[in-house]
């Protein structure tokens, strides 16, 4: 381990908690925020004269077929998705923590083989498939996405969270606790928990661009919000269909896209490197 | 004095079947996972089929029929011993069997996986190979690698799509292939492969950097080995290993890249067959595509965890990058 003055370890903590609350906080708010800065007038309000407008200062990102704001529309559009981000990691970190706790507990015993074998079964159902499937089932625009990615994508950080159990488990601080009297309760929530949930955090934020990009793709299947509704997806699809004389129509978008999985991969990040600096 | 390995050894047949009882156990839970989609959709196959203006006695005489009022268990049990036998159902669109409709179209998609995971491996181990003879080259390379991963694939797919239309125009017209030849794949799967790529070289170069930094790399370059010869004996034997591992992990992402580059080239393949069957509702195909696709990663999940057994004391990474995560 490292010989860090008490203090700077201290801070060094501080600082993990810091970003990991951080990035919590900013994907739950985020889709709200997003939801609160568009002007839904112009997102939704038909103006054809003004249609196909390049980007300028009034209207930032142009105006799409039918005049409306594309700016605000992308806003719209990226708040749902990220609705359905926010939603699936409050659903998916709980889920993996847990059950990871559980088969790292038990671990070679009956409760980790069943949890094992359920991780191992949402590994080999092609995840993108069976969120088609449940979601063509469900309906279009429906609420149901959000806990359809959680419940599959609370695997990947399940193991992590299983091998980081049972490595916390038989380290000494945790025996020596448990020599002193701690129940199993106590355990769990003073050491297990606040240890395996970073790295579970940054395992689920580094997925969360595909997350998105799911949601996009669904509406390639018509299972996307039903317009007028905008939609992440529906926007750059029907701005590959205007490649040639609009680029803007999907390539703003896009921009926006790319900057918020950037901001999301930086918030990893943090994370990540206080990790490797505490560990 | 008995030695340790004859007290353990079982006899061959046993560890055989032992090894096929967790793919097959993840076999039964896709069917059950599966039989369980067409069990609660919405809508009555018979219905659908016979369509709304049909008589309620013939809706009820086909759906005695199709068997559709047996007990579960029962439904379940010849749904598996349908699946077992290759007797997938037919579409309710086409009245095709499914695995007809499914090897009509699967000929763009097998192509364009295998151009895709050509050009990804390929790219892996010939960008390892001139980072690893131009130090100078690697250095700008890895973060450009890293920015590449840190984008969401769907949209490097989108982009990708986008620039190779026109390179596919170009190539198309200048070498006149017909519409039938497989050549017409190699273009659009580079931007299937573009992604995936990045990934690859990026856990290459991990793997290679761990090896050139092994203490036995290091002894046999002070023995004298150049590192050519060296490139050859020790870090292309180690790659195989890697790539077969990232390529299984990045299997999934380049089913639905492969289904956007479909979608933007309208090829008809697996994509295009999926988009029809949920936009008009044909369980039957949908249950098909999601089954085979089901087997498909089992199999190469079941072959990947028999090639690289890891010795149970090597402790994998506590934080994963975003490379390393495995997408579902």
């Amino acid at each position: 381990m490292n010989a860090e003055p008490g203090s700077r370890r201290l801070s060094r903590a501080v600082l993990l908690q810091f970003w990991v609350f951080a990035s919590f906080l900013i994907l739950l708010v985020s889709p709200s925020l997003f939801h609160r800065l568009a002007n839904e007038g112009a997102a939704y309000s038909i103006r054809v004269p003004q249609a196909l407008q390049t980007p300028s200062a009034a209207e930032w990102f142009g105006t799409d077929t039918l005049g409306r704001s594309q700016w605000n529309r992308t806003l719209i559009g990226t708040a749902i998705s990220l609705r359905t981000v926010a939603g699936s990691l409050v659903l998916a970190l709980p889920l993996s923590l847990i059950l990871g706790a559980i088969s790292g507990a038990y671990a070679g015993q009956w409760p980790d083989r069943v949890i094992s074998w359920i991780i191992a079964l949402l590994h080999t159902i092609p995840f993108f498939l069976l969120v088609v499937a449940v979601a063509a089932l469900v309906g279009p625009g429906t609420g149901i996405l959000p806990w359809l990615v959680g419940g599959v994508i609370w695997a990947p950080a399940a193991r992590l969270v299983r091998m980081e159990s049972i490595r916390i488990l038989e380290s000494r601080f945790v025996r020596a606790n448990r020599a002193a009297g701690a129940s199993a309760a106590e355990i769990f929530s003073r050491s297990l928990f606040p240890l395996s949930t970073p790295p579970a955090a940054v395992c689920l934020f580094y997925l969360f661009p595909e997350i998105i990009g799911i949601d996009a793709i669904l509406t390639l299947f018509g299972l996307g919000p039903k317009p007028p509704t905008p939609s992440l997806g529906g926007l750059v699809f029907e701005g590959i269909r205007r490649w040639d004389s609009a680029p803007w129509l999907a390539g703003l978008p896009c921009l926006l896209l790319i900057t918020l999985c950037l901001s999301i991969h930086f918030l990893a990040d943090q994370i990540a490197k206080q990790l490797r600096m505490t560990s | 004095m008995q030695t340790p390995s004859s007290i353990n050894r079982r006899p061959l047949l046993v560890s055989f079947v032992r090894a096929f009882i967790w793919p097959a156990s993840l076999l039964l839970g896709l069917c059950v996972l599966t039989f369980f989609l067409s069990y609660v959709a919405p809508g009555d196959p018979a219905r659908i089929i016979l369509g709304p203006n049909a008589h309620a006695d013939s809706v009820a005489q086909l759906r005695t029929q199709m068997g559709l009022d047996r007990p579960v268990i029962v439904q379940f049990g010849s749904f598996l011993g349908e699946v077992l036998t290759g007797r997938w159902g037919e579409s309710w669109i086409s009245r095709l069997p499914v695995l007809r409709e499914i090897g009509d179209h699967l000929r763009p998609t097998f192509f364009l996986g295998l151009f895709a995971s050509f050009y990804s491996i390929t790219a892996a181990l010939l960008l390892n190979a001139i980072a690893f003879a131009f130090p100078r080259f690697g250095r700008p390379l890895i973060p450009l690698l890293r920015f590449g991963i840190s984008l969401p694939s769907f949209v490097v797919a989108v982009a990708a799509a986008l620039a190779m239309t026109r390179l596919q125009a170009w190539t198309a017209n200048s070498s006149g292939l017909s519409g039938d030849s497989p050549w017409i794949y190699a273009v659009p799967a580079i931007a299937v492969a573009l992604y995936p790529a990045c990934v690859m070289t990026t856990l290459l170069r991990d793997r290679f950097g761990d090896l050139l930094a092994a203490p036995f790399y290091r002894a046999a370059r002070a023995s004298g080995y150049s590192p050519s010869a060296l490139f050859e004996r020790v870090l292309l034997r180690n790659a195989w290993a890697t790539l077969f591992t990232a390529w299984v992990n990045q299997v999934s992402l380049l089913v639905y890249s492969t289904i956007i580059i479909e979608y933007v080239f309208s090829f008809r393949g697996l994509g295009a067959l999926l988009i029809s069957s949920i936009q008009g509702k044909d369980l039957p195909v949908l249950s098909g595509v999601i089954l085979l696709n089901g087997l498909f990663f089992l199999a190469v999940q079941t072959v990947s965890t028999q090639f690289s057994r890891r010795p149970k004391d090597m402790e994998p990474p506590k934080i994963l990058r975003p490379e390393q995560v495995q997408v579902t």
